[in-house]
């Protein structure tokens, strides 16, 4: 998904978001205008803009051998903040002329605001505004159309479906940020949300970034196929941070199981939930993990065992 | 801002959080353009019920009432912006 795509107050601003998501100068990117901002009542901005970019292609990349470099460095501070944050790496890459492989690295490390914006070319909103919501445009297929809501999208496609699905979300509560498809497989597609405000998009214990994933997922389930697979969307480096604390806190209550030999169980989570602890629990040697209760109050018991442990869910 | 909405609008219309729901709402059900939002306001208090087809009704509730109250929390969120407390129900299209 070379797509990103960003809300902003105004177009520009939207535009430039997606800039510094990309990595490149305004002449090396394309861009479509999802959404014109509109505002509302004392200039209260109703919606965000919302833009879709990517870099202009320039020679014919092979699709494949792509995908393995997509995935986004997790806990990037210069992603979460592009606007803030300059590394200058984006600006060198780009240089070389492969664009595609620049923007995907500059989509980790942020960018600076270097770029001249008089060279800011968009397409014609008119062209673009034509498509239906429920569509997405691959990569590669220049300019073509593709409709996901045909007979089995792709991966790739459902995955672009998310994206532009949670860029709708930013859209209509007017929150300025860019979406990104973090990753594709058969198993599963994860998807963050960078932005600077975003903290009502987490939400008291995660409980909105949880609400967004539940929908995300029910979206692309309903486009699929067969089984949507694992759909995970994260905001602002939420859920990364809590992927870790959970670790930490299976590793330690693991380590009070070994100690004292008593069960422990743990309070009600979500599937992700379980299977973080479910997984680090399983790379401690001597303790076992299954789930007790239904949900949404499912939970699980970390206990001690001799045999190798046994993952349930 | 949210000083400015208060002062101005006591039975305003709370209308980012009818289109977030209106969206949500399109994207979950088969069909665009299929769903509607109807809400009543009283003071701070909003109820907003997402109309759909009704065999459409399981694809916003989901097992559980899972994906409604993923719509509810989100949709709070939105009222929360526009200063209002929401509360979301779901039903039929009307015939």
């Amino acid at each position: 998904m070379d797509w990103v795509e960003t809300t902003g107050r105004t177009v520009e601003e939207a535009k430039e978001a997606a800039l510094d998501v990309l990595g490149v100068d305004a002449s090396e990117a394309v861009f479509e205008v999802l959404e014109e901002p509109k505002s509302g009542f004392l200039g209260l901005s109703k919606k965000a803009a919302r833009v879709r970019a990517r870099v202009r292609p320039t020679t014919p990349r092979a699709k494949d051998g792509r995908r393995e470099t997509r995935r986004r460095q997790k806990g990037s501070d210069g992603a979460a903040k592009p606007d803030s944050e300059v590394t200058g790496a984006g600006e060198q890459l780009v240089e070389d002329g492969d664009a595609g492989t620049s923007a995907r690295a500059a989509a980790v490390t942020g960018r600076s605001h270097q770029k001249p914006k008089a060279r800011v070319r968009p397409q014609e909103p008119g062209d673009r505004a034509r498509r239906s919501k429920g569509t997405v445009v691959e990569k590669g297929s220049e300019g073509q159309a593709l409709s996901v809501v045909s007979e089995g999208p792709s991966r790739i496609e459902l995955a672009g479906l998310a994206q532009h699905f949670l860029a709708g979300i930013l859209g209509e509560m007017g929150l300025a940020g860019s979406v990104h498809v973090d990753s594709v497989d058969d198993e599963s597609i994860e998807l963050s949300i960078l932005g600077d405000d975003l903290g009502v998009l987490i939400g008291p214990r995660g409980h909105v970034v949880s609400a967004i994933q539940e929908l995300t997922r029910a979206i692309v389930q309903r486009s699929s196929e067969d089984s949507a697979g694992r759909v995970t969307v994260d905001v602002a480096g939420y859920r990364a941070k809590r992927v870790k604390a959970l670790e930490r806190f299976t590793t330690q209550l693991a380590q009070e199981v070994l100690e004292s030999g008593e069960e422990k169980a743990l309070e009600p989570m979500v599937s992700a939930d379980r299977k973080i602890v479910h997984d680090t629990a399983a790379e401690i040697a001597g303790v076992g993990t299954r789930s007790e209760g239904y949900d949404p109050r499912r939970y699980v018991v970390i206990f001690r065992s001799d045999e190798s442990p046994a993952e349930s869910d | 801002m949210s000083d400015e909405q208060d002062y101005n609008a006591v039975e305003s219309e709370p209308t980012q959080t009818i289109n977030l729901l209106t969206y949500l709402g399109n994207a979950l059900v088969s069909a665009d353009g299929e769903v509607e939002v109807e809400w009543s306001r009283s003071g701070s208090a909003v109820k907003l019920t997402l109309y759909v087809p009704s065999p459409d009704m399981g694809k916003v509730i989901g097992k559980g009432g899972r994906i409604a109250n993923a719509i509810r929390s989100l949709v709070r969120v939105a009222g929360a912006k526009e200063g209002v407390e929401t509360t979301v129900e779901f039903s039929d299209t009307r015939q």
